[in-house]
């Protein structure tokens, strides 16, 4: 990585002079895209456009000019302020100018997305409930695919593009100050407003209107839109459970308003002869309903009035159906078990609580509830099918308690959702809390971040700690020698909750709001108890930009990784748990393209962006940072991220920095506090435990692969050697026998001429035995094998092995009455030949016989000593 | 326990329909009687199409035949003789959203259910009709049906029937507003299967006859067709009957025919030495009566049968256990 170094001359590179950073963090990229230019358009159109393109690029980045050298004594003076600040945040004299705070500098990586109105991002967010339910995505994806379908690529089409675009652009305008709105009003409005800035002749104008509303006709309906606001989180969430609640309540009320209906034609047998519905006005007024067709209502009120009511259910039956009909009738109207569209209601048993008390007792009503529901339930469903038993059923009843519920029973009303803001929480909330999630209690809680890390100033005792009480998980903040700290139970306590592994788990930020939802949906329908911890910052200024950014930073600099915990998909951590969803989650830190200046070209670094840069851009730590200028740049300085590497002993002479830049463009080195860096030390520990759990560069991994290589390693060589071995020993003896037989050759060929020259005699050949077939023992020898068998076998292959025609199969039974075990349908009932060892030859001549289509074909019989074989095969032929 | 079903709320909806989800009792039919083939193929038809069983009403008269919803695990309404066809009409009027199904026998149809045979063509109402031909009073041991072939020896007729047989093809194909007629023999079970499938299709009223085997009372009225294939004539059409390969290769006996040709149709209907299968006509635009007479206002079933009930129940009387 390049440092840009103080001295350092220019980099060879003379790209072009268009200085963008576009290539930021993954969450942030689709940021990057920006309003097209004009190109090379005519002039009406520009003028057409003007207002169109309003946004102006952000100044390039680029180093100040080089400073002349620094001389030795400059160098450890500036070493040492700049280490003075380091170690006790005391600002030197030398910096104390208004110049050095970092108030006005963005870390370097988010220099591009400055100018708010330019940047297109994933809010405003489009929440709509579609076929497949609840679903979400950023507008500026559905203006993308109306651009696709209505835009054109001429100019006339791109022109088009760009009032689309404006219209986003002011959409978003408009919901900086609603936070929420409708899609078609907002759409609506933002056209008008656009249309009415642009420079258009009359017949133009119409003619775009035209266009536009035609693309407005296209939007979807119903949905919403959001921008990035600290309310998003919940309603994202009240959303989601009111969609699944929807569905799983129409559903219930369906069963519920049959069972009631049954309940009463049960008690309706009570009605009393002067009923009014007996007489023949009131069967007239009921007949009138045009449902009932052409039902004459004189001659109806006859037949009724003439039926005599008799009441033949005994006293504490219908006190029971009664009481049951009552328990639930209560229950519809209490969680607005109706069916949609007949005044639901029940909103009130969906809305969330805020303390974890309020939480554990509605928790328990609901139990409570769910007890008398069902017990009523299953009372009404064996009385309406007449199987209730009072001397079976009474005890039962009796001691109905929670224990008897089923799962489906205990999930059947909606979950307890739990709100809990993460600066807010009081010990008694910390302690339920815990209690909760380590329960099996259907309770939902959304954790709400506002603020992962606080220096010590910015702690409130009387809210996060106990006045005069020590709390061991505060500790970190009143520890004197740590000014600055994560908070401790923001940051510990999802991953505390991952440990209690019986709960869905979910981190994540509001940058991320489709994984939001996801999670959402899924910890909602998990059976136990669920976490959401999401971040959206507090602190982030108020524009939804600026609180997006910050959202999407802390995800990227792993102050809060993403990550997602769901215990019923497996018993192991590769399948129920997931970093998936933080940036490059194979690194420590995400590391991005940076393209800067230096005396007019462009020089190209990767920059990482470590927790040190997401909190300099935090405006409550700013006194934790110095910006110092090129001239003061001493040699020992270096990226945080590198310095992080350093050594213990190293370090001490080392000092860190991050990059920032101003406004215009300019890069400024920043000092962190050792504070500052303490915790992103903290910080880079944590997301290692997650990333090694998530199997991620795992420690114990490596240790394993590495030992694995090793043995690997000495195996392969130990094979190699054993080798090599032994292939110098065949080598040696296949030398040393042709060498032999060479010599016995020519030993012969001289012996047979007849020489008589005195040789030394060649010893023997041992030529090696012709490989014989070992002597055949009594007992070893195999069977005969002729060539008959073979030929018996291919045959009994042929045509002789039974079968049927089974597609031809009229069910007609007669082959299955003949041996339910030999015969047998296929799942289109047709017969099929299920064992043919399960009856006779005779049986399946028979059954072929019997067969009306004629397409059971016995073939030959399997077993020779069946009785009267001859004639059987006989009466078989004509079916084969 | 106690006979409670502890999964007692939340039905899930079934998400698939087997054979077996549609069958019943075993029949008490002959051994080797058609009518297994029918209710086979029938069965076949709802598992491929997943009828639901609760939308799906089998109507009979009186006969072997007609003992059809019986074996059906769907609703069913085994009526009177002869009267399958306007308790059917009655159903589909009033709840079109069912998928109605009539089975009856050619005694049933053709004898004593004349009128309403006519009527119910002339009505046109989105039905599946199978008459099951056996040439015979099967039910009440074998008296001469208006199918009989001549010659028949039955209980009614010792000395062998006096008549030629009626053509119920002929005269449902001759009826105002005939919008569906087809013909098959119950032992092709592809071409069986095929053919109630188009008549399924079919908006409008499908009738199919189809030549049932009784082995116990008509054994061999179809020997000339079940002994030699090319007797039988396979009317094929890319908008009609089409042929597997295998089937084809039995039943070599094949000419194409447009289902919409209703002069070829009586043709066919009326070959002397041959016998016809397949579908004989077709007409999709004939309006069904259901449709000409259906209010103005939809009311779904359940709104209807929430308003009767209602009435009803005021003067229902329901047994103690
Ligand atoms: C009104 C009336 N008349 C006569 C009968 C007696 N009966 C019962 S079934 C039947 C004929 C059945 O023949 P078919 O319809 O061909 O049916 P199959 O048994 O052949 O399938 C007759 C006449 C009756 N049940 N009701
Ligand atoms: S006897 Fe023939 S038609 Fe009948 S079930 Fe068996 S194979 Fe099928
Ligand atoms: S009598 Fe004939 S039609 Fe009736 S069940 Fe027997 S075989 Fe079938
Ligand atoms: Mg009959």
């Amino acid at each position: 990585m390049k440092t840009l170094d103080q001295n350092k001359p220019n980099g060879g590179d003379n790209g072009s002079a268009a200085a963008e950073n576009d290539a930021f963090l993954n969450t942030l990229t689709a940021i990057g895209e920006e309003f097209e230019g004009k190109g090379g358009e005519t002039a009406t159109a520009a003028a057409e456009d003007s207002t169109l393109t309003a946004h102006k690029e952000s100044p390039l980045l680029h180093l100040p000019e080089v400073p002349p050298a620094l001389t030795a004594t400059e160098a450890s003076n500036h070493f040492a302020n700049l280490l003075l600040f380091f170690l006790s945040g005391i600002r030197p004299k030398a910096y104390q100018k208004q110049d050095y705070r970092i108030d006005r500098l963005t870390p370097v990586l988010l220099h591009a997305y400055r100018d708010a109105t330019a940047v297109r991002y994933h809010f405003p967010l489009f929440l709509s409930q579609g076929a497949e339910g609840l679903a979400c995505q950023p507008l500026k994806s559905l203006v993308d695919k109306l651009a696709e379908t209505h835009c054109a690529a001429d100019d006339e089409g791109q022109r088009l593009k760009r009032i689309l675009l404006a219209v986003e652009s002011r959409i978003k305008s408009q919901l900086d100050q609603s936070n929420t709105g409708s899609l078609k009003q907002q759409w609506q409005t933002a056209a008008d407003a656009v249309l009415s800035t642009l420079n258009l002749t009359a017949e133009r104008r119409k003619d775009i209107a035209a266009r536009l509303n035609t693309i407005a006709e296209t939007l979807p309906d119903a949905g919403e839109l959001y921008a990035c606001h600290p309310r998003v989180p919940l309603l994202l969430l009240q959303n989601a459970q009111q969609s699944a609640w929807d569905t799983h309540a129409t559903r219930l009320a369906k069963e519920m308003h049959e069972l009631i209906f049954r309940l009463e034609g049960l008690l309706g047998s009570e009605a009393q002869p002067d009923d009014p519905g007996r007489t023949e006005n009131h069967s007239e007024a009921a007949l009138s309903d045009p449902a009932l067709g052409e039902l004459d209502a004189d001659i109806f009120a006859e037949i009724v009035s003439e039926s005599q009511p008799v009441s033949l259910l005994p006293e504490p039956r219908r006190e029971r159906i009664r009481a049951a009909r009552e328990v639930i009738a209560q229950m519809q109207k209490k969680y607005g078990l109706v069916e949609p569209g007949s005044g639901r209601t029940g909103a009130a048993e969906n809305a969330p609580v805020r303390t974890c008390r309020e939480a554990l007792n509605r928790y328990y009503e609901r139990r409570a509830d769910l007890t008398a529901f069902f017990k009523a339930v299953r009372i009404a469903r064996l009385e309406v099918d007449n199987r209730y038993r009072e001397d079976k059923h009474d005890p039962y009843f009796a001691g109905f308690n929670e224990h008897y519920l089923n799962h489906r029973e205990m999930t059947a009303f909606p979950p307890v959702i739990l709100h809990l803001q993460s600066g807010s929480l009081n010990d008694a909330d910390k302690a339920l809390l815990i209690e909760i999630l380590a329960s099996d209690m259907p309770v939902k809680v959304l954790f709400q971040i506002d603020q992962i890390c606080e220096s010590a100033a910015a702690v409130d005792p009387s809210v996060n700690s106990h006045p005069g009480r020590q709390d061991s998980l505060t500790e970190p903040h009143t520890n004197s020698s740590t000014a600055l700290a994560l908070n401790a139970w923001t940051a510990r306590l999802p991953q505390m909750a991952l440990n209690l592994q019986n709960s869905y788990v979910f981190q994540g930020a509001i940058a991320d709001p489709e994984a939001l939802l996801e999670a959402y949906q899924v910890g909602l329908a998990f059976e136990g108890p669920a976490l959401f911890a999401v971040y959206h910052p507090r602190h982030a200024g108020d524009d939804s930009l600026a609180q997006y950014i910050n959202a999407a930073a802390a995800l990227e600099a792993r102050l809060l990784p993403g990550f997602r915990c769901q215990p019923d998909l497996g018993s192991g951590l590769a399948e129920r748990f997931s970093i998936g969803r933080t940036p490059q989650n194979d690194r420590r830190w995400p590391e991005n393209e940076l393209h800067y200046q230096e005396d007019s070209t462009t020089e190209t670094a990767m920059m990482a962006f470590t927790a040190a840069d997401f909190l300099a851009q935090e405006e409550s730590l700013s006194s934790q940072f110095l910006a110092v200028p090129r001239t003061d740049w001493p040699p020992q300085m270096l990226p945080v991220s590198e310095y992080l590497d350093l050594s213990e002993g190293k370090r001490n002479e080392k000092i860190p920095f991050i990059l920032m830049a101003g406004e215009d463009g300019l890069l400024w080195r920043v000092v962190p506090t050792q504070d500052v860096i303490r915790l992103t030390y903290q910080v880079a520990a944590n997301w290692q435990a997650l990333q090694e759990l998530g199997g991620i560069n795992n420690s114990h991994v490596a240790a394993v692969l590495a030992a694995e290589k090793e043995r690997l390693e000495t195996e392969k060589a130990r094979e190699i050697s054993d080798l090599s071995e032994q292939h110098h020993a065949e080598m040696a003896q296949t030398v040393g026998q042709l060498t032999e037989e060479i010599v016995s050759r020519i030993a012969a060929g001289l012996l047979s001429e007849g020489s008589a020259t005195a040789m030394p005699a060649a010893p023997p050949v041992p030529r090696p035995a012709p490989k014989k077939a070992p002597a055949a023992s009594p007992a070893e020898s195999p069977a005969p094998a002729p060539a008959e068998a073979e030929v018996e076998e291919e045959e009994a292959l042929s045509f002789d092995e039974p079968y049927i025609d089974t597609p031809l199969c009229t069910s007609c039974n007669d082959c299955i009455n003949t041996n339910k075990a030999m015969f047998a349908y296929n799942e289109n009932k047709q017969a099929i030949i299920k064992d043919i060892n399960a009856g006779t030859f005779r049986q399946l001549v028979e059954a072929a016989e019997k067969c009306p289509v004629r397409i059971i074909h016995p073939g030959k019989p399997k077993h020779p000593d069946e009785p009267g074989l001859e004639e059987l095969i006989k009466r078989a032929e004509k079916f084969n | 326990m106690f006979g409670i079903d502890t999964e007692s709320i939340v039905n899930f909806e079934q998400d698939y329909y087997a054979m077996e989800d549609y069958q019943s009792n075993i029949p008490r039919w002959c051994p080797g009687c058609g009518d297994n083939a029918i209710l086979t193929s029938v069965q076949k038809l709802c598992r491929d199409e997943q009828l639901p069983p609760e939308k799906t009403v089998f109507v009979s008269g009186i006969g072997c035949s007609s003992r059809f919803p019986h074996y059906m695990k769907t609703y069913g309404f085994h009526g009177l003789h002869g009267r399958a066809l306007p308790i059917a009409e009655g159903v589909k009027m009033h709840r079109p959203d069912l998928h109605v199904f009539v089975n009856m026998g050619d005694g049933d149809c053709c004898s004593i259910g004349t009128a309403h045979w006519i009527h119910a063509i002339r009505y046109n109402m989105n039905i599946v009709a199978m008459m099951h031909d056996n040439g015979i009073y099967g039910l009440t041991k074998k008296q001469a049906s208006p199918t009989s072939p001549r010659g028949l020896k039955s209980n009614t007729t010792p000395q062998g029937a006096f008549l030629d047989a009626l053509n119920p093809t002929l005269t449902t194909l001759s009826v105002t507003n005939v919008s569906f007629v087809a013909q098959v023999v119950e032992w092709i079970p592809e071409v069986l299967h095929n053919v109630i499938k188009a008549a399924y299709h079919h908006h409008g009223f499908a009738f199919i006859r189809i030549m049932q085997r009784c082995p116990h009372f008509t054994p061999t009225i179809f020997n000339e067709l079940l002994q030699k294939p090319d007797n039988i004539m396979m009317l094929t059409h890319p908008n009609g009957l089409q042929l597997s390969e295998g089937v084809g290769k039995l039943y070599k006996n094949q000419q194409e025919h447009d289902p919409s040709d209703m002069v070829k149709a009586r043709e066919y209907a009326t070959l002397s030495d041959k016998f016809a299968v397949g579908i004989l006509y077709q007409n999709e635009n004939v309006p069904c009566y259901e449709d000409i007479r259906r209010p103005k206002r939809i009311f779904t079933p359940e709104m209807r049968q929430e308003a009767l009930e209602k009435e009803f129940d005021k003067f229902s009387v329901q047994p103690a256990s």
